[in-house]
Protein backbone atom coordinates (compact mmCIF):
# COMPACT_ATOMS: atom_id res chain seq x y z
CA UNK A 1 0.00 0.00 0.00
CA UNK A 2 2.51 2.33 0.85
CA UNK A 3 4.51 1.42 -2.43
CA UNK A 4 1.71 2.85 -4.03
CA UNK A 5 1.99 5.88 -2.04
CA UNK A 6 5.16 6.28 -3.24
CA UNK A 7 5.28 10.54 -4.15
CA UNK A 8 7.29 9.45 -7.53
CA UNK A 9 5.23 6.57 -8.24
CA UNK A 10 2.14 9.12 -7.80
CA UNK A 11 3.41 11.72 -10.47
CA UNK A 12 3.83 8.83 -12.70
CA UNK A 13 0.12 7.17 -11.75
CA UNK A 14 -1.47 10.38 -12.17
CA UNK A 15 -0.54 11.20 -15.86
CA UNK A 16 -1.40 7.78 -17.24
CA UNK A 17 -4.94 8.10 -15.16
CA UNK A 18 -5.18 11.64 -15.68
CA UNK A 19 -7.10 11.84 -19.53
CA UNK A 20 -9.18 7.95 -18.68
CA UNK A 21 -10.76 10.57 -15.91
CA UNK A 22 -11.09 13.23 -17.38
CA UNK A 23 -12.59 11.55 -20.80
CA UNK A 24 -15.11 9.43 -18.03
CA UNK A 25 -16.13 12.81 -16.16
CA UNK A 26 -16.72 14.57 -19.67
CA UNK A 27 -19.05 11.71 -20.56
CA UNK A 28 -20.76 11.33 -17.28
CA UNK A 29 -21.35 15.20 -16.80
CA UNK A 30 -22.73 15.02 -20.69
CA UNK A 31 -25.41 11.89 -19.58
CA UNK A 32 -26.04 13.79 -16.40
CA UNK A 33 -27.01 17.41 -17.56
CA UNK A 34 -29.23 15.59 -20.44
CA UNK A 35 -31.04 13.67 -18.21
CA UNK A 36 -31.37 16.68 -15.85
CA UNK A 37 -32.76 18.84 -18.25
CA UNK A 38 -34.13 16.39 -21.07
CA UNK A 39 -35.40 13.18 -19.17
CA UNK A 40 -36.36 14.01 -15.66
CA UNK A 41 -39.70 15.45 -15.67
CA UNK A 42 -40.90 18.81 -13.79
CA UNK A 43 -41.73 18.33 -10.01
CA UNK A 44 -45.73 18.25 -9.35
CA UNK A 45 -44.96 20.90 -6.25
CA UNK A 46 -41.34 22.45 -7.64
CA UNK A 47 -41.59 22.84 -11.09
CA UNK A 48 -38.77 23.34 -13.65
CA UNK A 49 -36.96 24.54 -9.83
CA UNK A 50 -36.17 20.97 -9.42
CA UNK A 51 -33.62 21.00 -12.05
CA UNK A 52 -31.52 23.09 -9.49
CA UNK A 53 -31.23 19.65 -7.36
CA UNK A 54 -28.89 17.86 -9.74
CA UNK A 55 -26.18 19.83 -9.08
CA UNK A 56 -27.47 21.24 -5.65
CA UNK A 57 -27.39 17.17 -4.12
CA UNK A 58 -24.43 16.04 -5.74
CA UNK A 59 -22.10 19.33 -4.52
CA UNK A 60 -23.35 18.35 -1.14
CA UNK A 61 -22.32 14.85 -1.38
CA UNK A 62 -19.56 15.89 -2.26
CA UNK A 63 -18.69 18.49 0.02
CA UNK A 64 -18.80 16.28 3.12
CA UNK A 65 -17.35 13.24 1.07
CA UNK A 66 -14.35 15.26 0.45
CA UNK A 67 -13.87 16.31 4.39
CA UNK A 68 -13.98 12.55 4.60
CA UNK A 69 -10.84 12.02 2.19
CA UNK A 70 -9.34 15.06 4.38
CA UNK A 71 -10.16 12.30 7.59
CA UNK A 72 -8.73 8.84 6.22
CA UNK A 73 -5.41 11.67 4.92
CA UNK A 74 -5.11 13.62 8.44
CA UNK A 75 -4.94 9.91 10.12
CA UNK A 76 -2.30 8.89 7.23
CA UNK A 77 -0.21 12.12 8.38
CA UNK A 78 -0.68 11.63 12.07
CA UNK A 79 -0.35 7.82 12.58
CA UNK A 80 2.06 7.11 9.56
CA UNK A 81 3.67 10.23 9.12
CA UNK A 82 3.25 9.97 5.19
CA UNK A 83 4.61 13.14 3.30
CA UNK A 84 2.34 11.78 0.25
CA UNK A 85 -0.96 11.68 2.66
CA UNK A 86 -0.21 15.41 3.93
CA UNK A 87 -0.06 16.53 -0.10
CA UNK A 88 -3.12 14.89 -0.33
CA UNK A 89 -5.17 16.42 2.56
CA UNK A 90 -3.69 20.12 2.06
CA UNK A 91 -4.77 19.08 -2.22
CA UNK A 92 -8.54 18.64 -0.93
CA UNK A 93 -9.08 21.63 1.06
CA UNK A 94 -9.73 24.21 -1.95
CA UNK A 95 -11.83 21.81 -3.46
CA UNK A 96 -13.99 20.40 -0.97
CA UNK A 97 -14.37 24.40 0.08
CA UNK A 98 -15.45 25.22 -3.99
CA UNK A 99 -18.14 22.02 -3.54
CA UNK A 100 -19.57 23.63 -0.46
CA UNK A 101 -19.81 27.16 -1.91
CA UNK A 102 -21.71 25.60 -4.87
CA UNK A 103 -24.20 23.89 -2.64
CA UNK A 104 -24.60 26.53 -0.31
CA UNK A 105 -25.71 29.01 -3.19
CA UNK A 106 -27.39 26.65 -4.98
CA UNK A 107 -29.29 25.96 -1.83
CA UNK A 108 -29.98 29.49 -1.75
CA UNK A 109 -30.96 29.93 -5.40
CA UNK A 110 -33.33 27.11 -5.05
CA UNK A 111 -34.88 28.01 -1.34
CA UNK A 112 -35.83 31.88 -2.47
CA UNK A 113 -38.66 30.81 -5.30
CA UNK A 114 -39.36 27.53 -2.88
CA UNK A 115 -39.30 29.03 0.94
CA UNK A 116 -39.63 32.43 0.00
CA UNK A 117 -36.05 33.16 1.51
CA UNK A 118 -32.86 32.52 0.85
CA UNK A 119 -31.37 31.39 4.02
CA UNK A 120 -32.83 30.36 7.60
CA UNK A 121 -30.54 29.00 10.40
CA UNK A 122 -31.95 25.67 10.72
CA UNK A 123 -29.23 22.45 11.83
CA UNK A 124 -29.07 21.29 8.22
CA UNK A 125 -27.86 24.80 6.39
CA UNK A 126 -25.75 25.92 9.61
CA UNK A 127 -24.03 22.45 9.74
CA UNK A 128 -23.02 23.52 6.32
CA UNK A 129 -22.00 26.63 6.58
CA UNK A 130 -19.64 25.63 9.94
CA UNK A 131 -18.67 23.09 6.99
CA UNK A 132 -17.42 25.71 4.68
CA UNK A 133 -15.89 27.43 7.63
CA UNK A 134 -14.31 24.57 8.45
CA UNK A 135 -12.15 23.87 5.02
CA UNK A 136 -11.53 28.04 5.34
CA UNK A 137 -9.97 27.74 8.14
CA UNK A 138 -7.78 24.48 7.21
CA UNK A 139 -6.45 26.74 3.59
CA UNK A 140 -5.58 29.57 6.20
CA UNK A 141 -3.83 26.95 8.65
CA UNK A 142 -2.01 25.95 5.42
CA UNK A 143 -1.16 29.44 4.44
CA UNK A 144 0.06 30.64 8.31
CA UNK A 145 2.35 28.01 9.40
CA UNK A 146 5.96 28.67 7.41
CA UNK A 147 7.16 25.06 9.12
CA UNK A 148 5.25 22.24 6.54
CA UNK A 149 5.72 19.05 9.27
CA UNK A 150 4.07 21.34 11.74
CA UNK A 151 1.05 22.77 9.98
CA UNK A 152 0.51 19.26 8.34
CA UNK A 153 0.11 17.83 11.62
CA UNK A 154 -1.80 21.27 13.02
CA UNK A 155 -4.44 20.78 10.01
CA UNK A 156 -4.33 16.86 10.32
CA UNK A 157 -5.83 17.28 14.07
CA UNK A 158 -8.28 20.21 12.93
CA UNK A 159 -9.88 18.04 10.34
CA UNK A 160 -9.99 15.02 12.43
CA UNK A 161 -11.69 17.26 15.42
CA UNK A 162 -13.60 18.74 12.16
CA UNK A 163 -15.61 15.29 11.36
CA UNK A 164 -18.21 15.72 14.62
CA UNK A 165 -19.58 17.82 11.97
CA UNK A 166 -20.27 15.19 8.93
CA UNK A 167 -22.59 13.23 11.37
CA UNK A 168 -24.22 16.13 12.57
CA UNK A 169 -25.06 17.56 8.51
CA UNK A 170 -26.29 14.38 7.84
CA UNK A 171 -29.06 13.43 11.27
CA UNK A 172 -29.50 17.15 11.38
CA UNK A 173 -33.07 16.55 9.46
CA UNK A 174 -33.85 13.99 12.03
CA UNK A 175 -32.79 15.30 14.95
CA UNK A 176 -33.99 18.56 14.59
CA UNK A 177 -37.46 20.33 13.28
CA UNK A 178 -35.73 21.56 10.38
CA UNK A 179 -36.99 23.57 6.93
CA UNK A 180 -35.06 21.63 4.63
CA UNK A 181 -36.44 18.58 4.13
CA UNK A 182 -35.41 14.97 5.05
CA UNK A 183 -33.20 12.46 3.56
CA UNK A 184 -34.80 11.28 0.38
CA UNK A 185 -31.97 9.02 -1.54
CA UNK A 186 -29.91 7.26 1.50
CA UNK A 187 -32.39 6.41 3.45
CA UNK A 188 -33.13 2.16 5.18
CA UNK A 189 -36.59 2.17 3.73
CA UNK A 190 -35.01 3.36 0.13
CA UNK A 191 -34.89 6.07 -2.36
CA UNK A 192 -38.41 8.30 -2.19
CA UNK A 193 -38.02 9.38 -5.51
CA UNK A 194 -39.11 8.60 -8.68
CA UNK A 195 -37.26 6.74 -11.24
CA UNK A 196 -37.01 9.46 -13.50
CA UNK A 197 -35.90 11.84 -11.18
CA UNK A 198 -33.54 9.26 -8.70
CA UNK A 199 -31.04 7.89 -12.24
CA UNK A 200 -30.35 11.07 -13.43
CA UNK A 201 -29.50 12.57 -9.92
CA UNK A 202 -27.19 9.52 -9.41
CA UNK A 203 -25.54 9.67 -12.72
CA UNK A 204 -24.64 13.86 -11.43
CA UNK A 205 -23.24 11.83 -8.38
CA UNK A 206 -21.17 9.73 -10.31
CA UNK A 207 -19.84 12.58 -12.68
CA UNK A 208 -19.20 14.69 -9.59
CA UNK A 209 -17.59 11.67 -7.72
CA UNK A 210 -15.34 11.22 -10.87
CA UNK A 211 -14.76 15.03 -11.13
CA UNK A 212 -13.83 15.40 -7.53
CA UNK A 213 -11.23 12.66 -7.94
CA UNK A 214 -9.89 14.18 -11.36
CA UNK A 215 -9.20 17.56 -9.85
CA UNK A 216 -8.14 15.65 -6.53
CA UNK A 217 -5.49 13.59 -8.70
CA UNK A 218 -4.41 17.02 -10.52
CA UNK A 219 -4.31 19.24 -7.32
CA UNK A 220 -1.90 16.55 -5.25
CA UNK A 221 0.19 16.24 -8.59
CA UNK A 222 1.01 20.41 -7.88
CA UNK A 223 1.43 20.05 -4.09
CA UNK A 224 4.06 17.32 -4.71
CA UNK A 225 5.77 19.12 -7.80
CA UNK A 226 5.74 22.80 -5.27
CA UNK A 227 7.47 20.70 -2.68
CA UNK A 228 9.84 19.16 -5.13
CA UNK A 229 10.32 23.03 -6.24
CA UNK A 230 11.22 24.19 -2.85
CA UNK A 231 13.54 21.36 -1.80
CA UNK A 232 15.24 22.60 -5.25
CA UNK A 233 15.27 26.26 -3.73
CA UNK A 234 16.94 25.65 -0.82
CA UNK A 235 19.55 23.15 -1.99
CA UNK A 236 20.31 25.83 -4.61
CA UNK A 237 20.17 28.75 -2.24
CA UNK A 238 22.52 26.76 0.20
CA UNK A 239 24.95 25.79 -2.89
CA UNK A 240 25.13 29.46 -3.36
CA UNK A 241 25.82 30.45 0.30
CA UNK A 242 28.70 27.56 0.36
CA UNK A 243 30.42 28.97 -2.86
CA UNK A 244 30.49 33.15 -1.13
CA UNK A 245 32.54 32.40 1.64
CA UNK A 246 34.63 30.24 -0.65
CA UNK A 247 35.16 32.65 -2.64
CA UNK A 248 35.83 34.75 -0.19
CA UNK A 249 38.71 33.28 1.33
CA UNK A 250 40.32 32.86 -2.08
CA UNK A 251 40.26 36.52 -2.28
CA UNK A 252 42.00 37.82 1.31
CA UNK A 253 44.47 34.80 0.32
CA UNK A 254 45.42 36.77 -2.59
CA UNK A 255 45.77 40.13 -0.91
CA UNK A 256 49.30 40.74 -0.24
CA UNK B 1 -42.14 27.73 -17.46
CA UNK B 2 -42.07 30.40 -15.30
CA UNK B 3 -39.43 33.42 -15.96
CA UNK B 4 -38.60 34.18 -12.82
CA UNK B 5 -37.74 30.79 -11.64
CA UNK B 6 -35.59 29.90 -14.98
CA UNK B 7 -33.35 32.65 -13.78
CA UNK B 8 -32.67 30.80 -10.44
CA UNK B 9 -32.04 27.81 -12.16
CA UNK B 10 -29.53 29.09 -14.71
CA UNK B 11 -28.13 31.65 -11.89
CA UNK B 12 -27.37 28.02 -10.25
CA UNK B 13 -25.72 26.05 -13.03
CA UNK B 14 -23.57 29.12 -14.24
CA UNK B 15 -22.27 29.64 -10.45
CA UNK B 16 -21.23 26.32 -10.11
CA UNK B 17 -19.76 26.02 -13.71
CA UNK B 18 -17.76 29.03 -13.03
CA UNK B 19 -16.87 28.29 -9.88
CA UNK B 20 -15.84 24.55 -10.22
CA UNK B 21 -14.51 25.83 -14.26
CA UNK B 22 -12.47 28.32 -12.35
CA UNK B 23 -10.86 25.69 -9.58
CA UNK B 24 -10.07 23.28 -12.21
CA UNK B 25 -8.29 26.33 -15.09
CA UNK B 26 -6.64 27.38 -11.91
CA UNK B 27 -4.78 23.81 -10.75
CA UNK B 28 -4.38 23.31 -14.13
CA UNK B 29 -2.50 26.91 -14.88
CA UNK B 30 -0.72 26.13 -11.62
CA UNK B 31 0.58 23.07 -13.16
CA UNK B 32 2.28 24.40 -16.26
CA UNK B 33 3.70 27.30 -13.84
CA UNK B 34 5.16 24.61 -11.84
CA UNK B 35 6.27 22.57 -14.33
CA UNK B 36 8.18 25.68 -16.04
CA UNK B 37 9.92 26.41 -13.19
CA UNK B 38 11.19 22.79 -12.54
CA UNK B 39 12.41 23.02 -16.11
CA UNK B 40 14.23 25.97 -15.03
CA UNK B 41 15.79 24.22 -12.64
CA UNK B 42 16.52 21.06 -14.85
CA UNK B 43 18.30 23.52 -17.02
CA UNK B 44 20.07 25.08 -14.69
CA UNK B 45 21.67 21.74 -13.12
CA UNK B 46 22.57 20.38 -16.96
CA UNK B 47 24.59 23.55 -17.57
CA UNK B 48 26.15 23.21 -14.63
CA UNK B 49 26.81 19.49 -15.04
CA UNK B 50 28.12 20.57 -18.53
CA UNK B 51 30.50 23.17 -17.56
CA UNK B 52 34.44 22.37 -17.54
Amino acid sequence: MLKYANPTFFLGLAGRLLPWLAGATALTLAIGMWGAFFYAPADYQQGQTVRIMYIHVPSAWLAMFCYATMAASALGTLVWRHPLADAAQKAAAPIGAVFTFVCLVTGSLWGKPMWGTWWVWDARLTSVLVLFVIYLGLIALWQTIEDSSRAARAAAILTLVGVINLPIIKFSVDWWNTLHQPASVFRMDGPTIAPSMLWPLLVMGIAFTLLFTTLHVMSTRNEILRRRLRRLAIQAAAGEAQARPAHRLSTSESAP
Amino acid sequence: MNVAHLGFILASYIIAIVAIGGLAAGIWLEYRRLQRELAQYGDAQRERDSAP
